[in-house]
């Protein structure tokens, strides 16, 4: 009862949030000389949207686990359907039927609604995302602005969770992910920054349209700084404190079974989807038209995916202090720096090329940029290791009190 | 000279040659791993030719768990003056010690290469008579040296003749 409860109130809550995104979006949105998203349409474009990303979620659990297994020598699920692709939907129906605790203490209203509270963010993400050039529900012009504004709203959700749930692990998660998240917002749109001052654009469409380079050669710190930075905001290895198991059991979602867990279980892989998409609309080229441009945006996505996979099955967590000194001393620095440098190279080019400002860079301006900036990348990579304060050993004497340099 | 970056990239290309490996799992009910010859099973291999129901193995055992019951009827077996009504293991209390085969000076009792005997009830882990008498004779070479000489891997089945060190 309690669950069919609790699933109704899901529908009828995320049902104004889409309507909230049809009001914002663009009144038409074309794609050739098509309308797609109009009317009764947007509906039904919502609906196989939405059963696209719950599938990709599903499917992604099982390839994660697949991958993470086989890095450690082991197959990992193998026994629902062929290969045990359908391992996912069989663990979605188990969690579904699932009896639905509440603790006792916990505050019901908020422990009920916060998984909703996470979860609606991440889907309302995928609205300005263009999957094929101009193909999206809200072709907003301050479209990567609305997807790091509308995500950061799910830290509300974990921390909503965590307090709710009354319980000493699930605080501790909810303050480390809220910690966690003001720091990584930081260098993450300083970073985003860069890719819209060389688009001049907001909008996501624009930005994979200027790409005549691929921005990942042309600003591979960004890349790098941005990449990270998602790790660390997806709570993924090895930034997830959030949920560090071998420390505070499961973080904020300790006391959560049943829907509610699964919710925010497959929230977790549906926002590593949605930033792996917009990592490969940022920094991975252009868009091309057609299904074949479809499954390439895909093949991209998967790349980034396959890196988050990779480095949750290679690299140990960090700690709450190392976590947020990569994130101040070194992710902010380096973001501002390359946001100057950036901004200077783009005065230099136009100033050789006599481009006015507000144009779009062409192949050789982005070129020259491209250059400068990978071989100040190699430099930073040389002169990194350089400085005091960053070895591991350093840190590692520091955080127990010990003077590194004799002394005590 | 150092650079940045290059000890996590060096993990990463470690994970990645494992993920290209071959993996190490057994997908154990379709396939099995190969037990030891000398492995201790838990079952049992018993010879009712060889056997002459003296009782040495029940006394050997330090749980007391085998139960004989045999009644005088002359040269029923080899060298036997005894029938055996009840030869009965209880391996619900068993450890597998194969103090029991250590002790049969007529090698009637083999260790057994079976480790599938999970049960519902603890009654059903007791080894009957019946189950002894026709059960697979695959003794493992647990305390059977004349067995490893002869290069037997605990594999095949064999019979009264083969298992002990002297013809019946």
């Amino acid at each position: 009862m309690q669950t069919r409860l609790f699933n109704i109130a899901v529908l009828i809550l995320l049902t104004p949030v889409f309507l909230l995104v049809y009001i914002i979006k663009e009144p038409i949105v074309y794609y050739g000389s098509l309308n797609i998203f109009s009317g009764i349409n947007f509906f039904i474009g919502l609906f196989i949207l939405v059963n696209f990303l719950l599938v990709v979620t599903t499917m992604l659990t099982f390839v994660e686990r697949r991958l993470v297994a086989r890095m450690q020598n082991r197959i990992g699920p193998n026994r629902v359907g062929p290969f045990g692709i359908l391992q996912g939907f069989a663990d979605l129906i188990k969690l579904i039927t699932k009896e639905d605790l509440i603790p006792t203490l916990a505050n019901r209203n908020v422990f009920s609604l916060a998984p909703i509270l996470i979860m609606a963010p991440v889907l309302l993400m995928f609205a300005v995302i263009p999957i094929l050039p101009g193909f999206t529900i809200a072709d907003l012009d301050i479209g990567i602005f609305y997807v790091v504004a509308i995500t950061s709203l799910g830290s509300l959700g974990v921390f909503a969770a965590g307090w709710a749930s009354n319980s000493k692990y699930s605080l501790y998660g909810a303050v480390r992910g809220v910690a966690q998240l003001v720091s990584y917002e930081v260098p993450l749109v300083l970073s985003i920054c860069v890719v819209v001052l060389l688009a001049g654009s907001l909008n996501l469409n624009q930005i994979t349209g200027a790409q005549e380079i691929p921005f990942i050669l042309v600003q591979p710190l960004a890349f790098v700084i941005v990449l990270f930075s998602v790790a660390a905001e997806l709570n993924r290895t090895p930034f997830d404190l959030n949920e560090a198991d071998s420390e505070i059991v499961a973080g904020f979602h300790t006391e959560y079974s049943g829907t509610k867990f699964a919710l925010i279980y497959g929230t977790e892989y549906l926002a590593a989807f949605g930033w792996s998409l917009v990592i490969a609309i940022l920094f991975l080229g252009r868009l091309e038209p057609g299904v074949g441009g479809f499954l390439i945006l895909m093949a991209k996505t998967s790349i980034i995916l396959f890196l988050f996979f990779w480095f949750r099955g290679t690299w140990p967590r960090v700690r709450i202090d190392q976590i947020l000194a990569i994130a101040w001393k070194v992710m902010f620095p380096l973001a501002t720096l390359n946001i100057i440098i950036t901004a200077g190279e783009i005065l230099l080019v136009q100033s050789l090329f006599d481009l006015k400002s507000g144009t779009l860079l062409g192949l050789q301006p982005l070129a020259i940029i491209a250059i400068i900036n990978i071989v100040l990348f190699v430099a930073l990579l040389l002169v990194l290791p350089l400085i005091k304060g960053l070895g591991r050993f350093d840190n590692e004497l520091k955080a127990r009190g010990l003077d590194i340099r004799g002394g005590n | 000279m150092r650079i940045f970056g290059v000890g996590a990239i060096r993990g990463l290309i470690i994970t990645l040659k494992y993920l290209l490996r071959p993996t190490f799992t057994t997908q154990y009910p379709e396939e099995k791993l190969n037990t030891s010859p000398r492995f201790r099973g838990n079952n049992f291999v018993w010879y009712e030719e060889r056997c002459t129901g003296c009782s040495t193995c029940a006394k050997a055992c330090p749980l007391g768990i085998i139960r004989i019951v045999t009644h005088p009827e002359p040269h029923q077996q080899v060298g036997s003056d005894y029938q055996i009504d009840v030869f009965d293991i209880d391996t619900g209390r068993c450890m597998f010690c194969a103090l029991c085969v250590e002790a049969c000076p007529y090698d009637a009792l083999h260790m057994g290469g079976d480790f599938e005997r999970a049960d519902y009830v603890r009654e059903d882990l007791v080894i009957t008579t019946n189950q002894l008498r026709e059960g697979a004779k695959k003794p493992q070479t647990q305390f059977r040296p004349q067995l490893e000489e002869i290069g037997y891997q605990g594999e095949e089945e064999l019979d009264e003749h083969e298992a002990g060190r002297w013809s019946l």
